[in-house]
């Protein structure tokens, strides 16, 4: 009996000594725990249809900082014939998000509060049908780059600089006549070129040029003689062309984009309104935005693609995005 | 009796100084001698498995509160159903007598412990989390190559070799075989904001396998460090809105015949690690190539075993395919407004990726 009851003592006795618990969560606490606000849902009526009427969404955002660098082969999304022509909305080589910088630093391809949006239009039975989707992102910056086969989609593309390489593009009668108006190799002119067919109309479905539409015209902006205002308002961009200077490019000279807002001092803050969709009708997701074509369409924010004029007659250089890289080594 | 209580007590006094005595510490098992550790692993089947929640099948539900819109109002998503059954279940309505085989004993889930020299994650004991194994350990998409001759810039260097053209199809034999182990799922959300249903989201998975998944982990530095392979296969994903009891329901998006093959890190070259901070938010991050190679000029590598290495990753390393087959809305006929045919993102390579989170 002892010897048992000692046995048990001593056993009781040095468990004592352990203090560590190991205490269940009450419902109540748990009760308390809270989801942290990473997730926001929203029912939003600011969408319009292609009938202009408004359209309800529902929108699930997540509250995420994201910094990448990614290559891919191939990024092809809508691949399917449109109006009797085989092809794909959105199609890019040698795809490319972020870059790596002289001394071999990855400089990332920065997003945050990526969201789903999806959009229904409700049938006067009740019935909410979907009609699309976008996956978007709230603020997007850094390097884009790939060849561009083929885009369903918005960029707008700032060309800005002294008009030397135009001067230099066109004929010495031509040349002549922009000196009368005032052009000189130091004027500063401004345009907008945007996704257009090769014969300068503006065309956001499958496009392969970007240009200045026709009808809109070069803009002086400084350095500008009396009459060059008057000049450039009667010369607007008609098939591509403006005084036998060239107005429209393959979009795949453009080898590297660089998405975002520019500030003064050449760097880039994140810049709303990077989205691809899905549509089966064309949709205006925002009061003041582009309308969205149907099928795949990839939507880059204004403010960050600004090119010279130089830059829009020879394209962009391919940033390198990899540290072995084909373009490169 | 005096004897008896002497050799009692010398027996208390014994047990009572013995422990004091003994000095042994738990010893953690270090990752050379664990890896030598050569376990066939433990395999897990679940036979005719069915999952059914919600309100709808059994009166409960479970809601996921505490979320706002952007307006700061609150909203409550009800799950009034979440099922896992068998394949042909008709978005969740033949769930309780559809079940499904989740494995089988030729190609059952495991965990397993495993040498990480065997598997390119050096001297390390590596825990192996997996889904049954491919019928065939390879790629199910079929690709079709192009030679690659073009300059970064006029006048500049023409980049030569090969890259993806186009998926030209994925191996559908994975949708006609094991057709008891591949599951349909689904999930409907009753969507309440500020109080007032909204409506109601569906989303079902049809034919889902995962075949070929799994999760590695072992210890780095100082903290846990992995590598993924993620495959899904499914025949169709679906996405479309109900009234609140899940009838009156629009058209859908559908995402027909499905595969994606994402393979995240490379061992301890590119190890994926996950944490939570104090502050709640957590952070994904799959390791930077910076730094593993000499610079050049450029910014490239400078030649050497490094280059060769990172060649070696470019080339064989891991890469994410997506492939769908179709993306229509609704009903759409193949060539209308509405079916947008097939989708593809080829041979993407993660050099760097953070993700942390934080509150809206």
């Amino acid at each position: 009996m002892l010897n048992t009851l000692s046995k048990i003592f001593c056993i009781l006795f040095f468990v004592q000594t352990s203090y560590a618990q190991l205490i269940p969560i009450t419902e109540n606490e748990l009760s308390d725990m809270s989801g942290q606000a990473f997730i926001n849902v929203d029912r939003l009526q600011t969408a319009k249809n292609s009938s202009n009427q408004t359209i309800d969404t529902t929108k699930i955002t997540l509250g995420l900082d994201i910094k990448t660098s990614v290559n891919a082969d191939l990024l092809d999304l809508g691949n399917y014939e449109r109006n009797g022509s085989a092809g794909s909305d959105i199609r890019i080589n040698d795809f490319a998000l972020g870059r790596i910088d002289s001394d071999g630093k990855i400089v990332p391809f920065e997003i945050s509060d990526p969201f789903i949006e999806l959009a229904f239009d409700t049938d006067a039975t009740g019935k909410e049908n979907l009609i699309g989707l976008r996956l978007g992102f709230g603020g997007a910056k850094g390097a884009l780059s790939g060849n561009i086969e083929s885009l369903t989609g918005k960029i707008n593309i700032d060309i800005f600089g002294k008009a030397a390489p135009v001067r230099a593009s066109t004929t010495w009668l031509n040349r002549g006549l922009l000196s009368l108006a005032g052009i000189s190799d130091t004027t500063i002119l401004r345009a907008g070129a945007e996704l257009v067919q090769a014969n300068g109309v503006a065309n956001p479905v499958r496009a392969t040029t970007v240009g200045i539409p026709n009808g809109d015209n070069l803009n002086c902006e400084s350095g500008c003689g009396i009459l060059t205002g008057v000049a450039l308002a009667l010369l607007g961009s008609n098939n591509c062309n403006v005084l036998g200077i060239d107005t429209c490019f393959p979009i795949d000279i453009y080898r590297t984009l660089e998405v975002g807002n520019k500030q003064a001092n050449g760097s880039f803050t994140e810049a709303p309104g990077l989205f691809l969709s899905f549509l089966s009708e064309k949709i205006t997701w925002e009061p003041g935005t582009q309308q969205a074509e149907t099928g795949a369409f990839l939507n880059v924010p204004n403010g960050g693609l600004e090119v010279d004029f130089e830059q829009a007659f020879n394209g962009i250089e391919r940033a390198r995005t990899k540290y072995v890289d084909p373009y490169y080594d | 009796m005096l004897t008896h209580i002497m050799i009692n007590s010398l027996r208390f006094i014994t047990l009572a100084v013995l422990p004091i005595l003994a000095h042994s510490d738990l010893i953690p098992l270090n990752d050379s001698t664990l890896k030598k550790i050569d376990g066939e692993g433990i395999g897990i089947i679940l036979e005719d498995f069915v999952y059914q929640a919600g309100e709808q099948a059994n009166g409960g539900t479970f809601e996921i509160s505490g979320l706002e819109n952007s307006s700061g109002q609150s909203v409550v998503l009800g799950i009034s159903q979440f099922y896992v059954a068998g394949s042909n279940s008709n978005r969740g309505v033949n769930v309780i007598d559809n079940p499904v085989n989740l494995g089988r004993l030729q190609y059952p889930y495991n965990i397993e412990l495993r040498d990480g020299n065997d598997i390119a994650i050096t001297d390390k004991a590596v825990l192996e989390l997996a889904a049954p194994k491919k019928l065939v350990d390879l790629s199910y998409f079929q690709t079709s190559k192009e030679n690659r001759v073009e300059r970064r810039f006029p006048g500049k260097q023409a980049a030569s070799g090969q890259r993806v053209d186009r998926i030209t199809g994925l191996d559908e034999t994975i949708f006609s075989t094991r057709g008891s182990e591949r599951a349909d799922l689904g999930i409907r959300f009753d969507l309440e904001v500020g109080g007032t249903d909204a409506q109601s989201l569906e989303n079902h998975v049809k034919g889902l396998a995962i075949d070929g998944s799994y999760v590695r982990l072992w210890g780095g530095e100082d903290r846990v460090e992995a590598e993924v392979n993620f495959n899904l296969y499914a025949e169709q994903i679906e996405f479309r809105a109900c009234d609140s009891i899940g009838t009156n329901c629009g058209d859908s998006v559908n995402f027909n015949n499905i595969g994606i093959e994402a393979q995240l890190g490379d061992g301890n070259f590119q190890p994926v690690t996950f944490e939570v901070t104090s502050a709640g938010q957590f952070s994904f991050l799959v390791g930077s190539l910076e730094g593993k190679c000499p610079i050049g000029t450029t910014g490239g590598c400078e030649a050497g075993s490094a280059k060769l290495r990172l060649e070696e990753y470019y080339t064989s390393g891991p890469s994410t395919n997506i492939y769908v087959d179709n993306v229509r809305i609704g009903t759409a006929p193949v060539n209308t407004v509405g079916n947008f045919g097939s989708s593809t993102i080829s041979n993407l390579q993660i050099q760097y990726l953070e993700v942390t989170s934080h509150d809206l």
